[in-house]
């Protein structure tokens, strides 16, 4: 009779999933183990990085932010607590050379709060002054634009030798042109972009879909929310608390957004097409990152999206104005269990140096990053607990490139991490608000280790971060990170690369094909191996790399590069010497580019 | 004790074919006391002294034999009905005590152990009625308390439990009985706090350890649920229990540093045991290792073939393992069992896929596809009703409209959406809509009580009394404790000039709740009625 009442209580009937007695907790747990659970739930200690040390010393990184002049703090929200999904996800970051200089620029997207806009807000131009400082220009420049900024997308949509900005926003998108003075003109009505209503737009890249060298435009919707009429965070609400604390709603339990094809109409304006494209009728996921390269090497550019707590999405070029989605069917939409992932950012790149792109793709919190092989017919197999990336899970991951950071030949893995909710931290150690960065090294076996405090100790710091943009930003033949930090001034990653490694930097221009040359796809020979990269628009999380293409050589000291341009022409280029920029204009060769390295 | 006595006591204790077959020897003092008659008091000592060596069926006996020369007593027949219950024999028990608490109605331990008896047979309204007399007796007795509230609990009257207990005097039992009606009334902080304090005073309780841990599961703590476990388990390092909960609460948390040692450790000991098997396969499945998580989940699926879970990562890891056929098998098998995880179906796909069947493959796929639109359709009806209840509660109504109609869109077939934007309808004025809406909800759902109910009232507002009758009438079926029903019922009836049926009707409310201000009302009124004809 003592022991009634606990018995009672241990062997209540559960009315819901939710309830967890510990007999019943038993018949909740046959259910709830599936793969939903424990696939994503699970995690271990990050494995050492023993398989590493054998190979040479890695790359070290020093934030030089501060000392560069990147020291305005990008206002996104609330940092203790966020009442909506909108303060959550911002945002991207960019390496461009806005004044064709040979320098790339930083451009970082800011937010408000819910309040309002205080002074600061909005985003942020930076001018290379080439010394290794940067001068803040956003005035001049005309992108201040506060408001909530996603991502960001760069191209030169006219042709006219300038690279222009495509800013999506909770709100409206905007398009700036560049004036080719420092300024840009929001040319966003004129262009015929003014969106009907308002949307969530996220991820955005530049494409030349139908091959006529002009830079179209797809753009991806996040969430379909009335921030009038949204709910707050409340225990009674689905998806609007995690593990029993209050935390901003969604994206479960939110509507799920169209997405945006627009046609480039030459003559600066575009001509919404989602509808004739069949992107139009797409339902069903909350896109994130888009990145367009031609994934199955037909010579069409296609469109990945990686998208949050819904499947991913694959567009398939029919080569004839149309797209269809085939993610599911191709091994890219969800894991290889069937679980829905939290997509964030992307990295394209070619990780097993078989000449095809593979993806890998940043998750929520508890889910690994996903790494996606492709065996160069846009058929792809999860490969991430093979590659080693299985027990990374501790944090929400964001901004990411599958890079070569040693220049040793073999890309590597960085990400970024924060969380999406500050107020966990308060109750749960295991879910702090501030994350570290992760490096994984590639092992060139197909695997990969984390690389530790031997990367330097802004590897270590911990951020809120967002976006990240990769780049040679001081022109020493590495790349250099640049990361956009919620609610703190961004970080700007100088590359101490190992000596002994060579590389090789090409810089790519259109004439049939568009002048940014989006959607070119490179390969490079080198020391007996091949790899492929190809030029986007956006990339990372809602961000865009330096232009220039890098690639690490190892000990080679020539490598063969094939390009294939995007309106399908193709020009090979060998015995090429290492340690160098080329500029390579599209039928007229490699050319005299702009002087520096 | 003459050894004729002796031999007496000896064959009417075999004789007795409900008892165990025991030699009911008392001790020679005892024998002695027998002499030269044999009293009541005599047998009660020896019925003791039996009771104290735990030999049940001999103290029953001997306490039978007192009774025998002492009928009407009710000291002995609440001993003989203690003796009878302590052997398992509750039936016997029950009439024992039964007789002791007619004579003597006022004590408290015979009305105490008589309603553990009935709750022993399951006879639970017959035990809630002497625990309710007992805490008469007593309000303070903890056992008493503890009975009520069990009852209340089982009862669903989380309220009244409540109330019994929040001044009740602290008690491992009591504590854990008002947790529980806190649980029922899903005032989890509450159940919480209530379980933290205990808990404070007595750290190494694991009944209380335990229903803490479920209380911040149900919360959805499970990170505390988790740090709880784990100083319960070293507090109480061989408790298997403790220890199950602990591995299923690692699990939960997708802590593996944790879990797959110890559920190495907990397989190690109960090689057997299903669902370390199953936790083991998966853990191993997670890290990599199929060909571990192949063998314990075959292990599992042979011990327990129900479980459709276990069948779903075994055709996972077959899967991984180049065995489509095996997995094929093992993913039917789950289907079969009744999962309706979308997650199996794209598993399967995968597997008829290698199998070369493209064609099942592709509708595999597509069910696939189709059930996380429904889990989305879910996901967004659940979030959109629940934020049309809280617009409810904070009075507009105007406001939960929509958000209700967004919820059937994404769930038409919800009959208790359909009732709450009834609700919202009624509360804005819009009655024609409500109506429809609640003729809808009834064509899902004809018991859904509420809606019936509602029928009837605007039935009846609209003069229409045998349809409101009618409606009644649904709503009392389905929901027989539905007051409110039953004395809708009466009046409909009752505007029928069918007095005599309304009257039956008021008397069932009125059993239900004997202070229901409307049923008294109704049936004054009713008796008014009849008087003037």
């Amino acid at each position: 009779m003592m022991r009634k009442s606990a018995k009672a209580l241990r062997d209540m009937k559960p009315p819901n999933p939710g309830d967890c007695t510990r007999r019943s907790l038993l018949q909740a747990i046959s259910v709830a183990l599936g793969p939903l659970v424990i696939p994503s739930r699970l995690w271990s200690l990050v494995p050492s990085a023993a398989s590493a040390k054998a190979l040479p010393p890695f790359s070290r990184f020093v934030d030089v932010a501060q000392s560069a002049g990147l020291t305005h703090s990008m206002i996104y929200g609330d940092p203790h607590k966020n009442t909506y999904i909108v303060e959550v996800n911002g945002a991207g970051c960019a390496f461009l050379d806005y004044d064709n200089d040979g320098w790339m620029d930083v451009f970082l997207l800011g937010g408000r709060t819910l309040e309002g806009t205080p002074p600061g807000s909005g985003n942020r131009l930076y001018h290379n002054n080439r010394d290794g400082t940067f001068t803040d220009v956003t005035e001049k420049s005309g992108l201040s634009e506060p408001g909530w900024a996603c991502g960001v997308s760069v191209g030169d949509y006219n042709n006219d030798g300038f690279e222009d900005l495509y800013i999506t926003y909770y709100g409206q998108n905007k398009l700036f042109r560049n004036n080719g003075d420092g300024t840009f003109t929001d040319v966003t009505a004129k262009a015929g972009l003014t969106q009907p209503r308002r949307l969530f737009g996220s991820g955005c890249t530049f494409v030349d879909y139908d091959r006529d060298g002009w830079l179209d435009l797809f753009v991806s919707n996040y969430v379909e929310i009335d921030l009038a009429n949204a709910a707050k965070p409340s225990m009674d609400i689905p998806n609007c608390n995690f593990e029993g604390v209050p935390t901003n709603c969604g994206p479960g339990g939110l509507g799920f957004p169209p997405h945006t094809l627009y046609h480039n109409n030459r003559d600066g304006t575009f001509t919404d097409v989602s509808n004739k494209s069949g992107i139009g009728e797409l339902r069903g996921s909350y896109g994130f990152t888009a990145v367009a390269f031609d994934a199955d090497e037909d010579g069409w550019q296609d469109i990945f999206v990686a998208c949050d707590a819904s499947p991913s999405m694959l567009l398939i070029n029919n080569h004839d104005g149309t797209f269809r989605e085939e993610a599911l069917l191709r091994g890219v939409a969800v894991s290889k269990d069937g679980n829905l992932m939290g997509g964030m950012g992307v990295g394209l790149g070619d990780y097993d140096l078989d000449g095809h792109l593979d993806i890998l793709k940043t998750h929520f919190v508890n889910q690994p990053t996903g790494l996606y092989h492709n065996n160069g017919k846009a058929e792809f197999e999860d490969v991430t607990m093979m590659a080693g990336l299985g027990a990374e899970r501790r944090f929400s991951s964001w901004g990411t490139g599958l890079v070569d950071l040693d220049n040793d030949g073999y890309p590597d893995i960085f990400i970024v991490a924060g969380t999406v909710a500050p107020e966990l931290e308060r109750i749960y150690a295991k879910y702090p608000a501030r994350n570290p960065r992760l490096i994984f090294r590639n092992l060139r076996n197909g695997t990969f280790a984390p690389v530790g405090d031997e990367a330097g100790p802004a590897i270590s710091a911990r951020y809120v971060s967002r976006g990240v943009a990769f780049g040679d930003f001081d022109n020493d033949g590495d790349l250099d990170i640049l990361i956009m930090n919620r609610s703190d001034p961004p970080s700007l990653l100088r590359n101490d690369v190992p000596t002994g490694n060579h590389w090789i930097k090409i810089r790519l221009e259109g004439t049939k094909s568009n002048r940014s040359a989006i959607g070119s796809r490179v390969l490079a020979r080198y020391g007996g191996k091949v790899q492929a990269q190809s030029l986007t628009s956006q990339c990372s999380f809602l961000s865009s790399n330096d232009p220039r293409l890098h690639f690490g050589l190892g000990p080679a000291t020539t490598v063969d590069l094939e390009v294939r341009w995007p309106t399908g022409a193709s020009e090979t280029f060998p015995k090429i010497a290492a340690d160098q920029l080329i500029t390579i204009r599209e039928g007229d060769g490699i050319i005299k580019g702009r002087p520096f390295r | 004790m003459s050894r004729r006595t002796i031999l007496g006591l000896v064959l009417s204790i075999a004789a007795n074919a409900s008892l165990a077959a025991e030699t009911c020897t008392p001790s020679p003092a005892l024998r002695a006391k027998m002499q030269p008659k044999p009293t009541a008091d005599a047998y009660a000592e020896i019925g003791t002294w039996f009771g104290n060596r735990h030999q049940f069926a001999c103290a029953a006996e001997a306490y039978r034999s007192a009774l025998g020369l002492s009928p009407g007593s009710a000291r002995l027949s609440y001993l003989l009905g203690l003796s009878l219950y302590s052997a398992g024999n509750m039936p016997h028990a029950v009439a024992a005590l039964e007789e002791s608490v007619a004579i003597a109605p006022d004590r408290l331990k015979a009305r105490l152990l008589l309603a553990a008896a009935l709750e022993r047979l399951q006879r639970k309204a017959e035990a809630k009625q002497q625990w309710q007399a007992a805490w008469k007796i007593d309000p303070h007795s903890p056992v008493a308390l503890h009975g009520m509230a069990s009852a209340l609990i089982d009862d669903g009257e989380y309220l009244r439990a409540i109330t019994l207990l929040r001044a009740a005097p602290p008690n491992q039992d009591l504590t854990l009985d008002l947790a529980h009606a806190y649980i029922g009334l899903k005032i989890l902080d509450e159940a919480s706090k209530v379980l933290q304090d205990a808990l404070a005073g007595h750290p190494s309780s694991v009944p209380l350890a335990t229903a803490l841990i479920s209380v911040n599961l149900k919360q959805l703590h499970n990170q505390a649920a988790e740090t709880l476990c784990a100083e319960a388990v070293k507090k109480h390092p061989f408790d298997p229990d403790l220890q199950r909960l602990y591995l299923q609460v690692l699990v939960l948390t997708g802590n593996s540093a944790v879990a797959a040692p110890l559920a190495k450790k907990l397989l190690a000991g109960s090689p057997e045991d299903f669902e370390f098997l199953y936790i083991n396969g998966v853990l191993e499945h997670d890290q990599g290792d199929s060909k571990s998580a192949r063998e314990h989940l075959e292990q599992a699926v042979k011990i327990n073939p129900q479980v459709a879970a276990a069948h779903f990562h075994l055709g996972i890891v077959l899967s991984q393992l180049g065995d489509p056929s095996g997995a094929k098998e093992q993913l039917e098998q789950a289907l079969k069992l009744g999962t309706t995880e979308p997650e199996v179906h794209f598993e399967l796909g995968k597997v008829l896929r290698a199998l070369g069947d493209n064609q099942e493959a592709a509708k595999e796929v597509r069910t696939y596809q189709q059930g996380l639109q429904e889990r989305n359709h879910r996901a967004l009806a659940a979030n959109r009703s629940a934020q049309g209840d809280k617009a409810m509660a904070a009075g507009r109504a105007q406001d939960a409209i929509p958000l209700y109609r967004e919820a059937l869109d994404n769930a038409p077939d919800d009959a208790l959406l359909d009732f709450k934007l009834a609700v919202a309808l009624d509360q804005t004025g819009d009655i024609t809509a409500e109506r429809t809406v609640l003729e809808k909800a009834i064509q899902l759902n004809p018991d859904l009580a509420s809606a019936q109910n509602q029928l009837g009232f605007l039935a009846s507002r609209s003069g229409d009394s045998a349809t409101a009758e009618k409606h009644f009438r649904e709503a009392v079926r389905s929901a027989p404790g539905f007051t409110e029903a039953w004395v809708n019922l009466a009046a409909s009836l009752g505007l029928q000039s069918r007095f005599s049926e309304a009257q039956d009707a008021v008397q069932y409310a009125l059993q239900l709740e004997p202070q229901n201000p409307q049923a008294l009302l109704l049936k004054d009124t009713l008796a008014k009625a009849l008087a003037q004809r």
